[in-house]
Formats: C-alpha cells, sequence, structure tokens
C-alpha cells in the first residue's frame, strides 16, 4: 500500500466521488492522488457510468414545449376548504331558517314554545293544516367520488329514505323537513340529523363503483360495484327504506 | 414544514408585477423541467406522458402557492405518483420498461429504415435490460443519470443518501451485465 492515510476506499465512495467531486474528503482525494492503483478503478468506473449513461441516452426523445408562464397561467384553486365551510354555514342557516318558520317544527317550538301552545289552543277549531307538505327540501350536491359513505350523524327511529340510481355524474343529499345540516369530506358526507328530517332523498350516479349508507350502526344501503343492499331497487331505480328500525346492529 | 415564499394570499392580480412566488417558479422550472422530464421519459417510455406528468407537478405546485423545502425531491416525488395514477386511471398501457419499442420521435432522428430499424432494436433491449434491475435500482440510476444529486436521489427515493452510492454502483453493475448478455446474444 502506498503511504496514504486511508485504506483503500470501496467502488461505492470512489463512485460518489466521480459523481460529487465537489463532496469528496481532502483525506480522499490526497489518496487518490498517491495510489494508481485506486485511479484505476476509479477510471473503470468512469467508463462503466459513461457506458450507461450513453446507453439511457436512447431512450431519450426532445423536450416539450412547455413553458413556466402557461402554467403560472393557471389559476389557483379557490380556498376550497374555506369555500366549503361557508357553503354548510349557509346551508345549516337556510334549513335553521325554514324550519324556524313552520310552527310545528322542533326548531319553531323551541324557540318559541309558549307561542306555539297559544296558537294551538286558538286554533284548535280550524281546520288542521299540512305545513311540512310546503317545506322544500334542502340538500347538497357534490362531484361523485371514486368512493361515497354517507353518515347520519344520528339515529333516528321515524323516517324515510329513498335512494336513488341515476345516469347523472353528481350525489346529492337533500333532506325534508327537521334542520339538516352536511359535512362534507373527501367521499365522507356526515348527516347532522340531531333535528331530523322526516325524509331524505339520496340521488347516486350508477357508474359509481363503491357507496354506502350508514345510520348509527345499521348499514341502510351499500353498492359494491353490481351489488347492491337491499337487492332490487323497489321501484325501477328508486330504493325506499324505513328508519324505523335503525338501532339494529350493523352486521 | 415549508418555505413560505410569498404571503398566504400574496399572489399578483393578473396583470401585475410578478410575485416571489412566481419567480422563484419561474427559476425552478428552469432548473427542473428538463431533467424531470428526462428521468420520467426513460422511466415511462411514453413523451407524452412524461410531459403530461411533468406539467402537472407545475401546475400543483402553482396550486400549493408556496416553495417545499426541497423543491426538487418533491416534484419527482408528485411527478411519479401522477404517472402512476395516470397509467392506473387510464388503462394505458404504459411501455414502462417493458421491452417494446418507443415511439419514433428521437432527438437525433434516423434518416434511413435500417438505421430506424438498429436504433429501435438498441432501445428495446436497454429497456429490457433495465427490467433486470429492481425498482429502487432502476430508479435511483435513472435519477442519477438524469443529473439528481445523492442527496436529491435519497429525499425522492426515501433512502439514507449514504446507501445511494452503494445502490448506484449495485444498479450500474447490474445493468451492465444485463445488457452484455443481450448483446452478446444479438451477435
Amino acid at each position: 500500500m502506498p503511504s496514504t492515510e486511508m485504506n483503500h476506499p470501496d467502488e461505492a465512495l470512489l463512485l460518489e466521488a466521480l459523481h460529487e467531486p465537489a463532496a469528496m474528503s481532502s483525506t480522499l482525494r490526497t489518496h487518490l492522488e498517491q495510489c494508481a492503483e485506486c485511479r484505476s478503478r476509479q477510471a473503470q468506473l468512469l467508463a462503466a457510468d459513461e457506458q450507461v449513461g450513453s446507453l439511457l441516452g436512447a431512450l431519450d426523445h426532445p423536450l416539450p414545449a412547455i413553458t413556466p408562464e402557461e402554467i403560472l397561467s393557471v389559476r389557483p384553486r379557490p380556498l376550497r376548504r374555506r369555500a366549503l365551510l361557508v357553503a354548510e354555514l349557509t346551508l345549516f342557516l337556510a334549513a335553521a331558517a325554514a324550519a324556524m318558520t313552520i310552527p310545528a317544527s322542533p326548531v319553531h317550538q323551541l324557540l318559541f314554545p309558549t307561542a306555539v301552545a297559544r296558537a294551538v289552543s286558538t286554533l284548535v277549531d280550524e281546520p288542521p293544516v299540512e305545513p311540512r307538505a310546503a317545506v322544500a327540501p334542502v340538500g347538497i350536491a357534490l362531484a361523485a367520488p371514486d368512493s361515497l359513505v354517507v353518515a347520519f350523524r344520528q339515529v333516528q327511529s321515524t323516517g324515510s329514505l329513498e335512494v336513488r340510481l341515476t345516469s347523472d355524474s353528481q350525489v346529492t343529499v337533500s333532506s325534508r323537513g327537521g334542520t339538516v345540516g352536511y359535512r362534507v369530506n373527501e367521499g365522507r358526507v356526515e348527516v347532522d340529523n340531531r333535528v331530523p328530517a322526516d325524509g331524505y332523498v339520496i340521488e347516486i350516479p350508477s357508474s359509481l363503483s363503491r357507496a354506502e349508507i350508514v345510520m348509527g350502526r345499521r348499514v341502510l344501503f351499500s353498492k359494491n360495484h353490481g351489488v347492491t343492499t337491499p337487492a332490487g331497487p323497489t321501484d325501477g331505480v328508486r330504493y325506499r327504506i324505513t328508519l324505523a328500525d335503525s338501532t339494529r346492529n350493523r352486521p | 414544514m415549508v418555505r413560505r415564499s410569498t404571503p398566504a394570499f400574496g399572489r399578483s392580480a393578473p396583470g401585475a408585477s410578478e410575485t416571489a412566488f412566481e419567480r422563484d417558479f419561474t427559476r425552478l422550472f428552469h432548473e427542473q423541467f428538463p431533467r424531470l422530464f428526462r428521468y420520467l421519459d426513460r422511466l415511462a417510455g411514453d413523451p407524452s406522458l412524461a410531459a403530461d406528468a411533468v406539467q402537472e407537478a407545475f401546475v400543483r405546485l402553482n396550486r400549493r402557492g408556496e416553495m417545499p423545502d426541497d423543491p426538487a425531491a418533491w416534484l419527482v416525488t408528485v411527478a411519479s405518483n401522477v404517472l402512476r395514477d395516470d397509467r392506473r386511471r387510464a388503462g394505458r398501457h404504459l411501455r414502462l420498461l417493458s421491452g417494446k419499442p418507443d415511439g419514433v420521435a428521437m432527438s437525433t432522428p434516423p434518416l434511413d429504415p435500417a438505421a430506424t430499424l438498429e436504433s429501435s432494436e438498441r432501445r428495446a433491449m436497454v429497456r429490457a435490460a433495465m427490467t433486470r434491475l429492481n425498482d429502487r435500482d432502476r430508479d435511483a440510476l435513472l435519477l442519477r443519470h438524469a443529473g439528481y444529486s445523492y442527496r436529491e436521489i435519497g429525499l425522492a427515493l426515501d433512502l439514507n443518501p449514504s446507501s445511494v452510492g452503494t445502490i448506484l454502483l449495485r444498479a450500474t453493475a447490474a445493468f451492465r451485465r444485463a445488457w452484455e448478455e443481450m448483446h452478446g446474444a444479438e451477435h
């Protein structure tokens, strides 16, 4: 061994010294200057490296003509989370306002208990009205994700759910009556039904491969490619599900 | 952890002067675009797919609005994921190191049919040789020969930079061995 201050470096170190000479230690530099054997090994590595580089170069194609200005001209997405939050809040307030105006709604009764009692007592002889029948459904629509879960926050023992398979590319979740809020997060829709609605309608694109609707621990509806539970629609493409037995355990 | 090159909402309005982010972005684009394309083009064997993936990675960086700690490694990771997702989603039959010939648009186009055939066969053999490597060794070798540093390779492939030299040495030897076996079998 020549008069160097280190043992012969291994091939990996010699290769690294070729690739990144600026990072080479002064000890290795000195060794290479003095050790002909290591310089020879490094020359072989260089030849091998250049051969590989040359062969890989045979795979190259011309650079495409893309400029940074083209990419910068694509405006950044609006603040999606903030927009979603605002949309959720708006929906919730709209639903609350709608529910508040309905005398028989739980929200109205909560806010105006004496007024309701007085109204009921004075209107007892008047013909019954069906205020809820006039309530427009409130809901959300979102682009169909790869996989969808709709989860009701609270189990409810009244009301109904209708699931429709559509040829559309959007998922819609809507409710009639009650005060229902929605939260959307990457393929999951949470339905805040603490003030429950009478009925819900969920429209799912039939092209969606996986979808699941759960209430508590009960799976109300599931779709896994072509297989659905319940097994078949009750009316063409509609599934009508009663929420009466929502406390049943999930299988 | 990100390096914020501009205030969160500090982008310029259309027509306004360039922001710090846009300046950084333009500089980064000119630095990184050629080698990122070279890496993905060699990996995919499909220049249009590689160009789409590189462009999408830069679009995502623009949407991000701030520079990652290591933009080069970040771009490699994002563009590689985009390439993989595109392939899976579209069901395209990528000629990913399959040994099948590429398109003919080369940087130095052969002028006669014999040269075209030779060039095409050579590319097929190079791709076939690459299939002998495991994914990590292949990616490290392609990144290195596209001009990435050991540190960037380590970050992009989640490797300890001190092991990159050993991986490159092994990948180089395996590639040459495979090439020589095939080349010997051809002649």
